[in-house]
């Protein structure tokens, strides 16, 4: 309880002395690089790939494994706000990128935190680095106010250091800039204590083999070309096709947020309305979405795969990603100062919070011309060249 | 979003860390940019903050004033309401809203106490206290 996080100085090895707050150190651990990622599943699942030879970026590894998404569930209750989110269920990046990359993948959950933290040393011991689902509540290095009990952030686990109550395990946060020590302790309650849904129960993951991408030039180009078309595709079902029986489900689900909104000031009051429009723009931007609710990184992914595909027309549909996540961002802008509330004239907040359900309109608009075009581009199946 | 319109607010949000963002450079190719923050983040954080903060010193004052047990204040901590520390050590909800009454909170053993105690991260004799001042945020 009394041990603080420290961030681990690029020279620190062994038991040498750590500095607390040291921004650099992607080789604190030797024949490890860490990646710096907008996302945690993303970022785990694309560093595990890249150290292990298997060159991918974070975008290509969200958008291969179809990350984006959007739903808003009014009757979903997370930490007394009402369930929004941007991407898809926890565990579908890494599940997604892995099968379509031809990876293969183990993935265990455990009933007993003993057995969980015995399997993880043993894991480690073995040299392999370890993901993890955990509760981000009870990791110490995270800035206290983004502390709350949700329980689908994801880690990669380097090695575990010392023995008895004094080890740590060296963790690689990809949605922090340097690597941490966590006490053994706090990472078996990250993994093992969890109230809500998404139940990590000790979720540990890694990659057991990979095809070959790595070595070999041709396959790897024919894989991808495989697996952008089927992420794409799922994305632009996902976002597109969910009956109207759904209204909560990808673009129809923005309007249907849109709608609840515009209701919650004389549902709730004004301060429960804050507080939910609030916990929106914390989903969407604070807890690690590479900006605008995972668009831009979307955007990214769309523009790298056009270009190693020679497929212009899907790397043009970037523009138009990028544009509707500008939108979000307005959005945020706008929603982030009624949530405030209090630096606007008085009688002035009534009036803005009219806004929102046109911004979300036009948003939900700018959507939908979008994936439809984007599932044109993909029908369109031009022929791999070279 | 454009390179440059990344923002690099600071606020206590990020405690001096960084977080990446995606944007377009002037060749007009994405790329990662790390920032410090954005006000609006910063904003939004600080509302839910402020709830919780609200939260744990109601708490707090309800356990100092023997409206309800030291228990009640230590669940606002880690931001726990009953159903979850029921949830968390494998009782029932009555059970656990019954221990947070002063008067019977007060009768338990330091075995009954330990549940609570592991689910909350603190010694049982720390349990049974209420500190001089909230531990907030």
């Amino acid at each position: 309880m009394s041990s603080e996080p420290t961030a681990l100085s690029p020279g620190a090895s062994g038991s040498g002395p750590v500095q607390v707050g040291t921004a650099l150190s992607i080789d604190a651990v030797s024949g490890f690089r860490h990646l710096h990622a907008g996302h945690c599943e993303s970022g785990v699942t694309a560093s595990m790939f890249q150290n292990a030879g298997f060159a991918i970026t974070e975008p290509m590894v969200f958008g291969i494994g179809s990350g984006l998404f959007f739903s808003h569930f009014s009757f979903v209750r997370v930490m007394g706000h009402p369930l929004t989110t941007f991407r898809s269920f926890p565990g579908r990046i890494f599940k997604n990128a892995c099968s379509r990359l031809g990876v293969t993948y183990a993935r265990e959950t455990f009933r007993s935190p003993e057995k969980g933290m015995a399997r993880l040393d043993a894991l480690l011991a073995e040299g392999k680095r370890v993901g993890l689902q955990v509760n981000i509540y009870w990791l110490p290095y995270i800035p206290r106010p983004m502390r709350v009990h949700f329980n689908g952030h994801n880690l990669l686990v380097l090695e575990r250091r010392g023995s008895g109550p004094d080890a740590v395990y060296i963790v690689s946060d990809p949605v922090m800039e340097c690597l941490f020590e966590c006490p053994v302790d706090a990472l078996r309650r990250a993994r093992f204590s969890g109230t809500h849904a998404l139940l990590p129960r000790g979720l540990l993951y890694y990659p057991t083999g990979f095809r070959a991408q790595a070595v070999d030039p041709a396959v790897a180009q024919a894989d991808l070309r495989a697996a952008v078309d089927k992420s794409v595709k799922e994305v632009c079902h996902h976002m597109l096709k969910f009956p109207a029986v759904l209204p909560w489900l990808g673009v129809r689900g923005i309007r249907h947020l849109g709608r609840e909104i515009a209701a919650w000031p004389t549902r709730l009051g004004n301060d429960k309305a804050r507080e939910w429009l609030a916990g929106v723009v914390r989903m969407q931007e604070e807890i690690g979405t590479g900006g605008a609710g995972f668009r831009f990184i979307y955007a990214a992914y769309l523009q790298q795969a056009g270009t190693q595909l020679s497929w212009p027309e899907l790397a043009a549909m970037s523009a138009p990603t990028t544009a509707a996540g500008d939108k979000w961002r307005v959005f945020a802008l706008h929603a982030s100062r009624l949530a405030r509330g209090k630096r606007g004239k008085s009688g002035e907040d009534a009036g803005d919070w009219s806004a929102l359900q046109p911004m979300l309109e036009d948003v939900a608009d700018a959507e939908l011309a979008l994936f439809r075009d984007l599932e044109a581009v993909r029908a369109a199946r031009p022929r791999l060249v070279g | 979003m454009k390179i440059q319109d990344v923002p690099q607010d600071p606020g206590a949000c990020l405690a001096g860390h960084e977080k990446l963002n995606y944007a377009v450079g002037a060749d007009g190719q994405y790329v990662g940019v790390p920032t410090i923050g954005w006000e609006v983040e910063t904003t939004v954080t600080q509302v839910s903050t402020a709830i919780t903060v609200a939260q744990i010193t109601r708490a707090w004052e309800d356990a100092r004033a023997g409206r309800t047990s030291p228990l009640g204040y230590h669940m606002a901590v880690v931001q726990m309401d009953a159903g979850q520390l029921a949830n968390e050590t494998n009782k029932w909800g009555w059970q656990v809203r019954r221990h947070l009454k002063p008067a019977v909170f007060a009768g338990l053993s330091d075995e009954a106490l330990a549940p609570y105690a592991d689910a909350l991260n603190i010694p049982v004799a720390k349990l049974r206290l209420v500190p001089d001042a909230p531990d907030t945020p």
